[in-house]
């Protein structure tokens, strides 16, 4: 009854826009612009079809949205202001002004009359970042049905995007085949500060904090800096509350393969008598014990959390002060047959059909283990610059404080009976990290807009235990400016540039004295990109951009043997700058009805590609002779593609078909790049209610994931050959329920529902174990609201 | 960039804004109590082994026939080993072999062999011999039922003239040690070059 039919809503929504709609060509070149979207149903995420959308100042630019929620409008002069005043016949009419300074993106949200709410949710895209990269992003009801996992695991459902994997605990993102070290995490606009050189290092953020996370593919240094080279991961919380009343959200979820507990709450408040305060608090706790392959248990595989965050705002139309503090607190369970002793107990370990310790349920977290706490401390200010209405600027500051503590314990506690009592962490690392950004987005100045920045950080590593990286300090600052031009109404044009300066001086004992080397790294980065609308249902993003990153300190540093990777790791002082170039172009199709396809076509060439190199000789130790690897630079080669296609081929039943390719070569040696993902493809098909009566806002669906064997992979760089081939069946289903006025959300999914044997070459667990068995989660969602001004029914 | 956004004069006198600078200014003057001038010498610095020594004395004369050393003294990775001698026994004769595990990486060495002995129901060695003609026996038990081999202390046998290796495991393993070399994980793995003369 709330989603609406074709022919009632055009019935019912439309008798003014039919006749004025038609278009008309300004002829000034600054009225070229245009402003595209989705609107969407506030409460059940879903996108609105047939919404109009009423330009008050120019009647003439009206439009109204497609069956999928899509509008666009065109012509919109840039520096002004319009009012949108969108109405569905569902929904309470609002409106909400827009500032044109170039080609904009905006999501609209219309809350349902029955739900007495009074406020208007709107949110925009933000702005952040280029405008020519393609972006994937997760919000709303799907970010809601991917709750409780963690955020590699959530991404890794976007075409382009895996995860690296230290079994089912610890898992990080991999954007078009790179991780750790390049790719990006920005934490709330932060880069996240920690030990992200580990490849079973997971990013401390807790993704129930998020409203979105989107990723955006390609290098893109200009805005971030460093480490920028395949991509960034942004985690965005929401913004404040800005109408009076007080509201939030419980989560709740469940997960059965290892009996884990997700609770999460939110709450958050606005004065009615100081409208411009807001303030929100949200905390996580997350308990998950031993999983299970489909064959046997995985001792010590359980892990805990608990985080929470507060935020507090003082929001005036041109200014604003925000303060955010959140901590991440984990124990993450490291599966005790993974810790080996040399190779041979690798081989035995990859060679039984069981691992050596049997175990059965049990939420206990023993040794080996990791203790990890990330702290961050935000600061946020902004005052719009300028006069006059539509040529506002923003002048924006932001500091940062960042605190990463790593623990990690071993196995086995020290022999000595005196260092077993203190049961001390075999390693320990502390880093500090202090970073400030300064940006200003200058209003529209005729056909241009854009931002110059300049950010600043400040760094502090100590480690306590076993050596792996020494201690350093390192300071970095960038500068950086980006401007977009548009062409015309279908064509923008962006361009940038940034320098950086970074000086990393490292503290290290060596021959009983200590060493204080200095390693200094400049660069300079750009980018180059347009966005194209071809046609109306179709648009073209192209961009070419640079990145680089220095290389990192265990890449510089290492000397010893990989804890529990069976390899001696040696490091380079020498090595230099790693940069990389990318062109990735995305076209993306539609028409305007049932079919939408996406495809997004990348290449990226390294200069200085950092990677381990298997050396010839094995290192002798008294545990054995182990593999050696030694640190060096080649050329590489990265190509790939990412496609997406969706078909709605009745009212309720949409198919969707999603896939990725990967080819990475080095170039240097003529040999494959190692740890890659595997191509892969997933079908997926999707009903959704019509959204009649009860039947409000029930989907199901279910999706075949097919991932093929990587026999793309070096010669002798690896202990065992890459795992076979894959499928795994996944599937979901979700309600709306209403008890009275309140709404409950409810989502049942299941991955790897046939419980299906394998292992996947990105897992490093993979010489250990098999990959986990079935994993039913259940999702329960309580949302509510108080709101001064809705007293009445 | 003809018309340039002027700034609002008085932006910089917006309260909070003020307040975020003068943070910064205090953080970036204010030494840091993060931050540690030179790192801190290593505090608990796992154990490690760097060196083993096989000391065998002849069983008829209770004389020390030989004493045979790996060592490599910096550790796992960094350099290799220093001296890594070839096991040289006579033919036909009873060696009772004494094994000595020692962290050199600090002064004095510390003996790692007597941790190993005070853990000795969970650590058992393993010896394989290839080529070269020797037996070997247990000369030491622990105290779990029934007592098991530790390793400390073996018996070897030679037979005749050959040449080959010998290859020394220690395996460590808690709570499943069980006399075989199966379960567990490698803590010491060290094939000598073995001639019998």
């Amino acid at each position: 009854m709330f989603v609406l039919r074709k022919a009632i809503a055009a019935c019912a929504c439309l008798f003014v826009f039919t006749a004025v709609s038609a278009q008309r060509t300004d002829s000034t070149a600054a009225c070229r612009y245009t402003c595209s979207g989705t609107v969407y149903d506030l409460d059940s995420k879903a996108p609105l079809p047939l919404a109009t959308l009423l330009v008050k100042e120019a009647p003439e630019k009206s439009v109204y949205a497609d069956e999928h929620g899509h509008y666009q409008l065109s012509g919109l002069c840039a520096g002004k202001t319009y009012t949108l005043v969108l109405r569905h016949l569902y929904c309470e009419s609002f409106s909400d002004s827009i500032t044109i300074t170039g080609t904009l993106q905006r999501d609209f949200y219309l809350p349902h009359f029955d739900h007495q709410i009074s406020e208007v949710v709107v949110h925009a895209h933000s702005s952040e970042g280029l405008a020519t990269q393609a972006r994937q992003e997760i919000s709303g009801s799907e970010l809601q049905q991917k709750s409780g996992q963690s955020l590699g695991e959530m991404l890794s459902s976007k075409s382009g995007v895996t995860m690296l994997q230290t079994g089912s605990s610890v898992s990080k993102p991999v954007i078009h085949g790179m991780h750790s070290n390049r790719i990006l995490i920005l934490n709330n606009g932060i880069r996240q500060e920690g030990q992200q050189w580990g490849s079973e290092h997971a990013p401390e953020i807790d993704p129930f904090i998020a409203e979105r996370i989107t990723v955006v593919k390609g290098a893109n240094a200009v805005r971030y800096g460093s480490d920028a080279i395949a991509g960034v991961v942004l985690v965005e919380a929401p913004d404040l509350r800005d109408s009076a009343g007080i509201g939030g959200a419980v989560q709740l979820a469940g997960f059965s393969n290892n009996r884990e507990g997700n609770v999460s709450a939110v709450i958050g408040q606005n004065f009615r008598k100081l409208p411009a305060l807001s303030w929100r608090a949200q905390g996580t706790l997350k308990q998950g014990g031993n999983y299970r392959t489909p064959n046997y248990w995985l001792n010590n595989s359980g892990r805990r959390e608990n985080n929470f965050s507060l935020t507090a705002g003082y929001n005036k139309e041109n200014f604003s002060l925000e303060t955010f503090y959140s901590q991440f607190n984990t124990s993450v369970g490291i599966f005790s047959g993974s810790h080996i002793g040399n190779l041979t107990d690798l081989y035995n370990a990859f060679n039984s059909a069981q691992p050596a310790e049997q175990a059965g349920f049990s939420y206990t977290i023993g040794r080996p283990n990791q203790e990890i706490t990330h702290e961050l401390l935000k600061v946020k200010s902004f005052v719009r610059t300028g006069k006059g209405e539509y040529r506002k600027g923003k002048l924006q500051l932001v500091y940062a404080r960042q605190y990463n503590m790593r623990l990690e314990y071993d196995k086995h506690k020290p022999l000595n009976d005196s260092l077993a009592a203190l049961n001390l962490p075999e390693l320990k690392y502390e880093i500090t990290t202090h970073t400030t950004d300064l940006t200003w987005d200058h209003g529209a100045v005729g056909r241009f807009s854009g931002s110059v920045g300049m950010s600043g950080m400040f760094q502090q590593n100590t480690y306590e235990g076993r050596y792996f990286i020494p201690n350093y300090r390192n300071k970095t600052a960038g500068l950086f400016w980006i401007e977009r031009m548009r062409i015309d109404t279908a064509l923008t044009l962006e361009a940038g540039v940034r320098g950086d300066y970074k000086h990393l001086q490292v503290f290290k004992w060596e021959n009983n004295v200590v060493i204080s080397p200095v390693h200094q790294f400049s660069n300079i980065s750009g980018t180059l990109g347009l966005v194209w609308q071809v046609r109306d249902h179709m648009h073209v993003l192209v961009n070419a951009g640079s990145a680089w990153r220095a290389p990192g300190v265990n890449e510089l540093y290492s000397d010893g043997l990989h804890h529990g990777a069976a390899a001696i790791e040696t490091g380079d002082r020498t090595l230099t700058t790693e940069k990389a170039y990318s062109l990735i172009t995305t076209v993306n199709w539609h028409n305007h009805k049932n079919l939408e396809t996406e495809i997004s076509a990348y290449y990226m060439l390294f200069d200085g590609f950092i990677y381990a190199q298997p050396e010839a000789e094995p290192a002798l130790t008294i545990r054995g002779a182990f593999p050696a690897f030694q640190y060096v630079q080649t050329d590489a080669t990265l190509k790939g593609v990412d496609a997406n296609a969706s078909w709605r081929f009745t009212k309720q039943f949409t198919c969707n078909v999603k896939a990725s390719l990967l080819r990475a070569r080095n170039t240097g040696t003529n040999d494959w790049l190692q740890l890659m993902p595997a191509d892969r493809i997933e079908p997926g098909l999707r009903w959704k209610s019509d959204g009649k009566n009860h039947f409000r806002n029930w989907y199901a669906g279910t999706s075949v994931q097919f991932v093929n064997k990587q026999w793309r992979v070096p010669y002798n760089s690896d202990f065992v050959p890459p795992p076979a081939a894959y499928t795994l069946v996944n599937a979901e289903a979700g309600c709306s329920l209403f008890f009275g006025k309140q709404e409950i959300e409810i989502g049942i999914s299941a991955t790897n529902l046939l419980n299906a044997l394998y292992r996947d070459y990105m897992d490093r667990f993979r010489y250990y174990t098999d990959a986990t068995g079935r994993n039913i989660g259940l999702r329960i969602k309580v949302p509510f609201n108080v709101s001064p001004n809705s007293k009445q029914n | 960039m003809k018309n340039k956004t002027t700034f609002n004069k008085s932006f910089f006198l917006k309260p909070g804004f003020a307040i975020v600078l003068g943070m910064l200014a205090i953080s970036g003057c204010k030494k840091d109590d993060d931050i540690v001038e030179t790192p801190p010498p290593v505090q608990n610095e796992g154990e490690v082994i760097t060196t083993m020594r096989l000391i065998a004395t002849d069983s008829a004369t209770n004389t020390v026939a030989g004493t045979f050393t790996f060592r490599d003294p910096d550790g796992s990775g960094g350099s290799g080993p220093d001296i890594f001698d070839t096991i040289r026994l006579a033919a036909n004769k009873t060696y009772n072999v004494q094994l000595v595990l020692l962290n050199e990486t600090v002064t004095p060495a510390d003996s790692i062999s007597n941790e190993v002995l005070a853990e000795a129901n969970d650590h058992m060695f393993f010896f394989h011999y290839s080529g070269a003609a020797i037996t070997q026996s247990y000369l030491d038990q622990d105290t779990n039922t029934p007592p098991l081999g530790i390793g400390l202390q073996t018996k070897w046998k030679t037979g005749a003239a050959s040449a080959g290796t010998s290859q020394v495991i220690l395996k460590h393993q808690p709570g499943v040690k069980d006399g075989t070399e199966t379960p567990g994980e490698t803590d010491i793995d060290i094939t000598f070059q073995t001639v019998i003369q």
